[in-house]
């Protein structure tokens, strides 16, 4: 797992490898009319002016645009495989700022709850709880349950209805391996290979 | 017919069926290799937590090799199947040398068989033997008293058979027997639902049979898996297929088009005969047709009565004998 300093380097030479696509990505397919005041050029990733990301990602507000996108637009994702998602989880306010700044100081000097206001300010959940179970099991099971028991009710219904055919009947389906017997039925690989006619007895 | 718990294909019994079971075979052992190939992916995919550690998308990215082998490896598989296909798609073709023509006609819910049958060949062949090898044939030996009615009217059957020479279009409908019909009794042979028939299609053992199936309302089709046959009745044309059986016995099939609601009700009943018993049936079925009464009585009585009591006498001295042991009892 990334962080910190190793975070900023894998950013940064993601960023170089992934030269800004975010204008040309974005503009793809996008019913934003072109405002001519702003300048289109290439930027880097962590470098995009808040005018053009109201334009292009008005989604994302305040919030700072901090890896490489995993699709054509920056989305914040929470997933075990992509531990380090493209923009920050909160939103740049004075009192993150702040802490922003102590940051980049000593850690030591930081609380464990400023630490933690850091952790949640870019990121939403922690890897315990992504991975935490959510009990959806429950819900599944109790739908399969629920079709299982209509399926039997209607079943139970259907066999105490419904008059059986004839060739469920055993006396009647011994009947019809003779008949089939008789007219030869399968002389290579089925039936009547299997029956020797000759001493009238099934072949051991 | 299949019986009970059956995996595998019926017993073909034409060149081209068995050309189809390979096939089947084949393409299902392609089936198996993709399937496990698609299983092995799916696979990696479900259980990525214990084989990548939860970090599939790290691990997995692009495999250009691999895009390349599941580009090309279908292409080729396809192509292989094909090319048996159309093999397969043109031995199907009817030919030449057919000796047999039926037209399978399918109506809302039957099918009816219509033949084209030229009496007098038969009669040809009896006049070329003599009598007693005709008689060997018509009589087996002493059986039952039974069989001494069944034997006169044979041989009586055989005089009108040579008043009928010509060409006659024999029409026969199938309808499948209702289940309140089916019986233990061993002398039917109708004890399978939804399968047996009032009368069936009479095909040629080891020649070349042609079926013209058609329709005359709804879209119906004839099938015979055991035959590897399935052609479809479309309204305004004739479909043909060509058959060559190589054992004689009975082929059931069914309606392989949705047509209503009668459509699991109209089965297909083929019986395979050599030529003799083929042209006997179709035999049967035009004497039987016939005014039997108007035909006698503008013909010589005392043929037909010389030729039949000739061929009795062995059965009647059997009967007799039957009867005084019987009175003595």
């Amino acid at each position: 797992m990334l962080r910190g300093r190793n975070l900023v380097a894998f950013s940064r030479m993601a960023a170089i490898q992934q030269r800004a696509i975010c204008l040309s990505a974005a503009t793809k397919g996008s019913v934003i009319p072109a405002d001519a005041s702003i300048d289109l050029k290439t930027y880097e990733h962590d470098n995009i002016p808040q005018a053009v990301k109201d334009q292009y990602y008005p989604h994302l507000g305040n919030r700072d645009i901090v890896g490489p996108s995993y699709g054509t637009s920056y989305d914040y994702l929470d997933c075990p495989d992509l531990p380090m998602p493209a923009v920050r989880w909160g939103a740049n306010t004075p009192e993150v700022l702040q802490l922003r700044e102590k940051e980049t100081g000593d850690w030591k000097n930081l609380s464990l709850e400023e630490k933690k206001q850091l952790y949640r300010n870019s990121y939403r959940q922690t890897f315990a709880e992504i991975e935490a179970p959510t009990g959806e099991w429950k819900r599944i099971l109790y739908i399969f349950c629920y079709i299982t028991a209509a399926a039997t009710v209607y079943l139970i219904y259907y066999a105490n209805t419904v008059p059986r055919p004839s060739t469920l009947n055993k006396d009647h389906q011994q009947e019809m391996v003779a008949t089939m017997l008789m007219r030869n039925n399968g002389p290579i690989t089925g039936l009547a290979s299997k029956y020797d006619f000759e001493n009238n007895q099934w072949k051991k | 017919m299949g019986i009970w718990m059956q995996w595998g294909l019926l017993d073909l019994c034409t060149t081209v069926s068995q050309s189809l079971g390979a096939y089947h075979d084949l393409v299902l052992v392609i089936i198996g290799s993709i399937l496990i190939g698609v299983g092995l992916f799916l696979c990696m995919f479900l259980l990525h937590k214990r084989l990548y550690k939860g970090m599939l998308n790290r691990s997995v990215k692009s495999n250009e090799k691999l895009e390349v082998v599941w580009t090309l490896s279908p292409a080729i598989f396809l192509s292989i199947l094909g090319f048996e296909s159309l093999v397969n798609l043109y031995s199907m073709e009817v030919g030449d040398g057919v000796v047999n023509s039926v037209e399978a006609h399918g109506h809302q819910w039957y099918w009816d068989y219509n033949y084209v049958y030229s009496m007098g060949g038969l009669i040809e062949w009896f006049k070329g033997n003599n009598w007693d090898a005709v008689m060997d044939l018509v009589f087996p030996g002493p059986t039952s008293m039974g069989d001494l009615d069944s034997a006169s009217f044979s041989c009586a059957d055989l005089w009108v058979a040579s008043q009928l020479v010509g060409d006659w279009a024999v029409s026969m409908e199938s309808y499948g027997i209702e289940e309140s019909s089916l019986g233990f009794d061993s002398l039917k042979s109708n004890n399978f639902r939804k399968m047996d028939v009032t009368s069936f299609c009479i095909l040629w053992q080891g020649m070349i049979n042609e079926v013209k199936v058609s329709t005359s309302d709804v879209m119906h089709s004839w099938g015979v898996p055991a035959l590897g046959v399935k052609v479809d009745a479309i309204p305004g044309r004739v479909n043909v297929v060509g058959i060559s059986p190589l054992t004689s016995g009975f082929y059931f099939g069914n309606c392989y088009e949705l047509c209503g609601p009668g459509h699991s009700s109209m089965p297909i009943f083929v019986g395979v005969f050599n030529r003799l018993n083929s042209e006997f049936l179709l035999q049967e079925s035009v004497i039987n047709s016939c005014d039997w009464d108007n035909l006698v009585s503008n013909c010589d009585e005392v043929v037909i009565i010389e030729k039949a009591t000739e061929s009795k006498n062995e059965f009647f001295n059997y009967n007799e004998s039957v009867a005084e042991s019987e009175s003595k009892l």
